[in-house]
């Protein structure tokens, strides 16, 4: 079934919602995402014509409520350091290597 | 007949009773894998697999090869959800299900195909490459869980676990031929599987016969601290559910009007003569229309996933943001924008009252039926290359699914046809309330069991 986009996305709102969701983006992918989310949101307006005002959202379907544990260091829930650095990109005397967030001249 | 082409059930029997070397079945296995190299459905093999099958005899599932989705993280193997954000991501730590699996005697084979992040119907978005259907490789598999449902479909495995959120194990059953069982949300733990949508996420099994499907799910189900959603009670013995007498049981056919389903609709009206035969009660049923669920699932499953993709920085483990592929992107921007201030009550709010309206409505339903029925796919798989150009390609093909799901409901995938001309499946799909896995095994090894369209069990 093809779907008719009727909605309007430009590519400045798409760059934006990309700078916040932390995307890196083209220009060319900016005007191919524009074209997808207008689908997307197209579909995704039919739900305006559904008569739910009274109702409440679901936002879990298992009912459960306040499941917790007791407060006690489980270690098999628990990295060494060791472990946790396993996988990182660049680490360095035991630590995370992470890009730097301030520059000198914030100081 | 090759001893990979067993059933787990006939496999077990047969280990259990002297008349089958396990090393015989591993040679046939390989075989059969290194033949069907060309169809792409083990990302990763386990070099070990049989090594470890022979040390595992005394246990449950006496060594035997399941794939297990490449979403599911364990310590051998590298995980990687079919994105390059995650190449060589080598987990610290076993999700419940493999560790379950694995020490109830099952051996991870390999780890199979999925569309990126599970993000899909069709495998085509694995930064990997699609899987081809074993039933005619010009077709898609179906997905998220396609190379599962294939690596059963093709006998490379003798059971699989998958993942669904929406539609990605019954999909993929339905489209290669299988069965697909989606438990209760919160019946399988989710610890350790890679997160998508964390409200909808529910592990389960693709088998070749309602029975396997039984067999697997008894070692993995259950309660589980790591996961707070996961059911406390324990889970039942499924196995007690098979050859069970369905009389009297109560059976309503939904979305049998939608368009678009015509001719699966009308083959599964014939076949479910046979259930009638049985003794079960089957009358046309009214359900809320399925296409705002369509909706209901795009907004609630981008939201989540954006927030669950968040933690991809490439600092801790992984690559960069810019590692992710079109379809991650377009989602988890997506969903970002549904949460924006502004947003957030015309798209995110709005979804979850709707998403209400489908659990009232299967509320309703259930006072009158004990189980629903409807084709699992509107239609048979489609050709490779037919989720490029459409945004919506997976949540059109799970259309019939994703109400049940957003709504955390049991389901299983029954083949009900075969095409003659490409060698195709229709497959059923037996919905039933929260936690009665029972009805829906029971009704669907009935028909299973009466009908010829399980090829394990009419070969």
């Amino acid at each position: 079934m093809p779907i008719v986009s009727k909605k309007i996305v430009s590519k400045d709102q798409v760059k934006h919602i990309a700078q916040l969701a932390n995307i890196p983006i083209s220009e060319s992918e900016s005007q191919q995402l524009a074209k997808d989310f207008a689908q997307t949101l197209t579909v995704v307006d039919q739900l305006k014509t559904a008569d739910v005002a009274e109702l409440a959202g679901t936002h879990q379907v298992t009912g459960f409520k306040n499941i917790t544990r007791e407060d006690i260091v489980d270690e098999s829930l628990s990295f060494t350091q060791e472990e946790a650095l396993a996988n990182a990109r660049e680490q360095r005397d035991g630590y995370f290597l992470v890009p730097q967030v301030l520059n000198s001249e914030d100081k | 007949m090759t001893l990979n082409q067993l059933t787990l059930q006939e496999a077990l029997a047969g280990l259990k009773a002297g008349s089958l070397d396990i090393s015989d079945l591993y040679r046939d296995l390989n075989d059969a894998i290194e033949k069907q190299k060309s169809y792409n459905i083990y990302l990763q093999l386990n070099p070990q697999a049989e090594a470890e099958a022979k040390q595992l005899q005394d246990r449950q599932l006496k060594g035997l090869p399941i794939a297990v989705k490449d979403n599911f993280c364990s310590k051998k193997l590298a995980t990687t959800a079919a994105s390059k954000v995650l190449e060589n991501f080598i987990p610290q730590y076993e999700s419940t299900v493999t560790e379950r699996l694995q020490k109830a005697g099952g051996v991870i084979i390999g780890k199979s195909n999925l569309d990126a992040w599970a993000h899909g119907s069709s495998t085509e978005t694995s930064d990997f490459g699609p899987s081809l259907n074993p039933r005619n490789p010009d077709y898609l598999p179906g997905g998220s869980s396609g190379g599962s449902a294939a690596a059963v479909a093709a006998d490379l495995c003798l059971a699989a676990i998958g993942s669904e959120t929406a539609g990605s194990i019954r999909q993929p059953a339905a489209w290669c031929g299988t069965v697909g069982l989606k438990p209760s949300y919160g019946r399988v733990s989710r610890f350790g599987v890679v997160a998508m949508a964390s409200s909808t996420d529910s592990p389960g099994v693709l088998s070749k016969t309602v029975e396997d499907a039984c067999l697997v799910l008894n070692t993995i189900a259950g309660p589980d601290a790591r996961d707070a959603t996961c059911n406390q009670e324990p889970a039942p013995d499924f196995t007690k559910f098979l050859d069970q007498d369905i009389r009297g049981l109560k059976i309503g056919l939904i979305y049998h009007d939608v368009q678009g389903v015509e001719e699966a609709n009308e083959k599964l009206a014939q076949e479910l003569a046979i259930l009638s035969q049985l003794g079960a009660k089957i009358e046309k049923a009214q359900a809320l229309d399925p296409h705002n669920a369509i909706g209901v699932y795009t907004v609630v499953q981008r939201a989540e996933v954006s927030s669950n993709l968040a933690r991809y920085d490439g600092i801790r483990y992984g690559q960069d943001r810019s590692y992710f592929g079109d379809e991650a992107k377009r989602r988890i921007m997506l969903g970002t924008y549904t949460l924006s201030k502004g947003y957030a009550d015309q798209y995110y709010n709005l979804a979850q009252k709707v998403r209400t309206q489908y659990l009232n409505d299967f509320t309703q339903l259930f006072k009158k039926y004990d189980v629903l029925v409807s084709p699992t796919s509107p239609g048979f798989a489609k050709k490779i290359g037919a989720s490029a150009n459409s945004a919506m390609f997976g949540e059109l093909e799970d259309m019939l699914l994703e109400a049940s799901s957003v709504s955390g409901l049991p389901g299983i995938n029954v083949p009900y046809y075969r095409d003659p001309q490409t060698n195709l499946f229709f497959g059923a799909n037996f919905v039933a309330p929260m936690w009665r896995e029972d009805l829906v095994i029971k009704v669907a090894d009935a028909f299973e069991k009466n009908s010829k369209w399980n090829t394990w069990r009419n070969r």
